[in-house]
């Protein structure tokens, strides 16, 4: 084990640093793509328009059962083949970051979404009955009554998903980007690549993310309990 | 010719081992296979060995394993289970699957100089991988579980174990089930990440496809995803129904 040689060194720490400073721009930009999705697909649940809810309904069955990988390899590659065997010409370049983004999001999203329809659904009837009494609009029932406590009693398993969000940010390993936006594990890989040791970038990153899951995680866990307790006290 | 055919089955089975390939330092059927068939026994064997590692590290994680001996041997030996078991739970659970498996495949050939073919490398990851979530459905299950329940096995003169095989893991096991088949297809969907280790796996066979016959990555790709959506469903749909069915009320370990 040489950390001093193969993780502390001058090119490889600032490697490191970008790869942290890429995974936590990853990880926070899907996690507020997913996010938005997520909302977007609650509010296509609680539409009385039965095409928006089967369009909800089919967009969590479909992407739930997607493993990402496959997903993101997909749309970093077979797009792209696909897009020139149907004849539109060469595909754009320099979208990497974003099919990456948008593939991490719409795997989150589905998961967020099913998370805030199980709060959504966990709001009493009741309340939504007294609001529309009280001469409140659907809307500002959903914005007032609906979805912050559906976020508050759900905020234990929504913080665990954007975790989960932030590790998946790894599987942008498979996926091409240009050298400078590569995240932490795809930049221990080209240590590795460079200086055929795996072992210590490995475990470099490994420590990182420990910190990172529990440390962001018991941040997050703060957060959820706080507005957990919140709604119990209401 | 490439037919529809082929390609189908190159994705159930994958490609055949070149003889040159096999290592002869291991069993052969260690290093044959791929696919969605390898996939699928990746899933099954590891989630069967996460159950046991599971259960294993929710029982040393229980209060009881800390501070119930009157003997100060045990109680040290207990408290060392359980903190070695937190430690390993958490530890495993703040990783990635990808740098899990990395590790799993880099680090005990630097360290110990231990080599090991890939699928028991893969198992290995994965039965972690799953354990360490499993125990925390267990260890949940384990707090459901209404503790005049065990005094009752007690008063009837079971042992701990008795009430342990008897009572409570096969009450727990039914409430458990819709949990572990999340965690099934969970496990299922995460073996893809074993492509990064060249892994013959359903993923894997997608690109060798490429890399060797005249065909649409984005095609195969679909093709991957499709089957992957298609399994994880009826797994999804199917299991927490039937699995109802076929667990019995009374089982016993």
């Amino acid at each position: 084990m040489d950390f001093a040689r193969y993780v502390f060194a001058p090119p490889y720490w600032g490697w490191l640093c970008r790869g942290l400073g890429m995974t936590l721009i990853i990880g926070i930009t899907s996690g507020l793509g997913s996010a938005l999705l997520g909302f977007l697909v609650l509010r296509c649940y609680l539409s009385p328009n039965r095409l928006f809810r089967a369009t909800g309904a089919c967009y969590v069955m479909v992407f739930r059962n997607l493993p990402l990988l496959p997903l993101l390899l997909f749309l970093a590659f077979g797009l792209p083949e696909i897009w020139r065997q149907i004849g539109w010409g060469a595909f754009p370049r320099g979208l990497e970051l974003a099919l990456l983004l948008l593939g991490l999001s719409f795997n989150t999203g589905a998961y967020l979404a099913e998370i805030l329809r199980a709060g959504a659904e966990a709001v009493a009837p009741s309340q939504t009955e007294a609001a529309r009494t009280l001469g409140l609009m659907p809307g500002t029932i959903r914005r007032r009554v609906v979805y912050p406590q559906a976020v508050r009693i759900m905020a234990p398993a929504l913080a665990s998903r954007f975790i989960h969000n932030m590790k998946n940010s790894t599987l942008a390993l498979v996926v091409p980007l240009p050298l400078e936006s590569m995240e932490l594990l795809g930049q221990a890989g080209r240590i590795a690549g460079q200086t055929f040791s795996w072992a210590e970038p490995l475990i470099f990153v490994t420590s990182v993310y420990l910190l990172l899951a529990h440390g962001l995680g018991r941040l997050l866990n703060y957060w959820a309990a706080n507005e957990h307790a919140r709604i119990l006290a209401a | 010719m490439m037919t529809l055919r082929h390609v189908l089955s190159v994705l159930l089975f994958g490609y055949p081992v070149p003889p040159e390939m096999i290592d002869p330092h291991f069993p052969s059927f260690l290093q044959r296979g791929g696919g969605m068939l390898l996939t699928l026994l990746i899933t099954g064997l590891s989630m069967l060995i996460g159950a046991i590692l599971g259960t294993a590290l929710a029982l040393c994680r229980r209060e009881k394993t800390k501070a119930a001996s009157a003997n100060a041997f045990d109680r040290m030996i207990g408290s060392a289970l359980y903190s070695t078991a937190t430690v390993l739970v958490e530890a495993v659970r703040g990783l990635p699957i990808a740098l899990l498996i990395l590790l799993t495949f880099h680090l005990p050939y630097r360290l110990f100089h231990l080599r090991l073919p890939d699928s028991v490398l893969a198992i290995t990851a994965l039965s972690f991988y799953s354990g360490a979530y499993l125990s925390e459905i267990v260890r949940a299950g384990f707090r459901s579980f209404d503790p005049s329940l065990h005094h009752v096995g007690r008063v009837l003169g079971l042992t701990p174990r008795q009430v342990l095989l008897k009572i409570e893991l096969p009450i727990i096991c039914r409430h458990m089930l819709p949990d572990l088949t999340n965690l099934a297809v969970t496990v299922f969907k995460d073996s893809s990440t074993l492509a990064i280790v060249a892994v013959p796996e359903l993923t894997y066979v997608a690109r060798q496809m490429v890399m060797s016959e005249p065909i649409n990555y984005g095609l195969v790709l679909l093709l991957v995803l499709g089957s992957y959506w298609v399994l994880a469903t009826v797994l999804s749909v199917l299991t927490t129904r039937t699995l109802r069915l076929l667990v019995p009320m009374h089982i016993s370990f």
